[in-house]
C-alpha cells in the first residue's frame, strides 16, 4: 500500500538523504528486496547492496549534489527529474580521482511497494558522464 | 486536465510520431509551449516546435518509438521511451551516414488548458553522437 502521506514522507526523507549524502537514509527508502538499475552500478539487488552503492557513490564523488524536482506520483509508480553536479574524488572504472567537475541531468523512475521503493531505474546521459570524467575520450569527426 | 485527458493527449502525440506527421504532432502543444531538447536546444512557440519536428523526421527517417504508460500527477507527466532511427539527412554538419541507432530516454511534460505547455527530453545524447559518428572515441589523452 502506498498512502500519499507515506510517499511524501518517503520523498522528503530521500531529499534529506541526498542533501546530507547519507547512504543509510537513502538505503532505508528501498524495500529489503529492492532493485536499482544504474548506468554506473549496473543492477543492484537488495537493501544491503544498495546501501553499499550509495556509499561508493559518495566516496567517488565526495561533493555529489542532486537537485530533484518534486516527484510525479501515480499509484505504485513515480518519477523525478534531477540535475547533479559533482567532483570525481576517487577511482571509478579504473580511472583514479581526476578532480574533474561534471554535471548530468536525468530521471529516476520508481516502482513503489508498501511505502518504499521496490525498483528504481536511473536514466541519464552516461556516455556524456564518461566523457566529462575522461574515462571516454572523443573528438569531433 | 484529468489523468485520462493527459494519457489521451500523449496517445495522440505518439500516434502522430509513429506516422511521422509533424503537423499533427505539433497540434498537441500550446501556442507558447517550450520544448527543451538535446538536439534542438530550447524552442519556444508551436511554430518553432513544428519546424523541429519537420527537421527531426527529415534527419531521421524510419524513426520508430515505443513509449511506456505515462506517470501522471496533476498537470505533470513523465514518460519513458525507446527509439530507433536511421540518419538520413545532415545533422551537426555531418552528412547522412545511413547509420541506425537506438535511443532510450524520458519525456517530462507540463500541461495547460489541455495541451503540452513544456516538454523536456532527456536521453544519452553523447551516445547518440557516438552512434552517428559525430563524435569518435580515441585512445590516449
Amino acid at each position: 500500500m502506498n498512502a500519499p502521506e507515506s510517499l511524501m514522507r518517503l520523498f522528503d526523507a530521500r531529499a534529506r538523504g541526498w542533501r546530507a549524502r547519507d547512504a543509510a537514509i537513502l538505503a532505508a527508502s528501498h524495500t529489503d528486496d529492492g532493485v536499482i538499475v544504474s548506468p554506473i552500478f549496473g543492477t543492484v539487488s537488495g537493501r544491503a547492496a544498495i546501501d553499499t552503492s550509495y556509499r561508493d557513490l559518495f566516496r567517488r564523488f565526495a561533493d555529489w549534489t542532486l537537485d530533484a524536482e518534486a516527484p510525479v506520483i501515480d499509484g505504485d509508480r513515480a518519477g523525478q527529474l534531477f540535475r547533479v553536479h559533482a567532483t570525481h574524488t576517487d577511482e571509478i572504472f579504473g580511472l583514479a580521482a581526476t578532480g574533474r567537475r561534471f554535471e548530468i541531468q536525468g530521471a529516476l523512475i520508481y516502482a513503489l511497494r508498501d511505502g518504499r521503493i521496490a525498483h528504481e531505474r536511473r536514466i541519464y546521459d552516461f556516455p556524456g558522464l564518461l566523457l566529462q570524467l575522461g574515462v571516454l575520450k572523443a573528438k569531433p569527426q | 486536465m484529468t489523468a485520462a485527458d493527459i494519457t489521451t493527449l500523449l496517445a495522440v502525440r505518439e500516434a502522430a510520431f509513429r506516422q511521422r506527421d509533424p503537423r499533427r504532432m505539433s497540434q498537441v502543444y500550446a501556442e507558447d509551449a517550450v520544448l527543451v531538447s538535446p538536439i534542438f536546444g530550447n524552442l519556444t512557440g508551436r511554430a518553432a516546435i513544428d519546424a523541429s519536428h519537420v527537421k527531426l523526421f527529415t534527419v531521421f527517417s524510419e524513426m520508430v518509438i515505443e513509449t511506456d504508460a505515462p506517470i501522471v500527477q496533476g498537470d505533470r507527466a513523465l514518460q519513458t521511451f525507446n527509439g530507433r532511427a536511421t540518419h538520413t539527412s545532415e545533422l551537426f554538419g555531418i552528412p547522412p551516414s545511413g547509420r541506425t541507432f537506438d535511443l532510450r530516454g524520458i519525456f517530462g511534460f507540463t500541461f495547460r488548458n489541455g495541451l503540452i505547455a513544456h516538454e523536456r527530453r532527456l536521453y544519452d545524447f553523447t551516445g547518440l553522437l557516438l552512434q552517428l559518428g559525430v563524435l569518435k572515441t580515441r585512445s590516449g589523452s
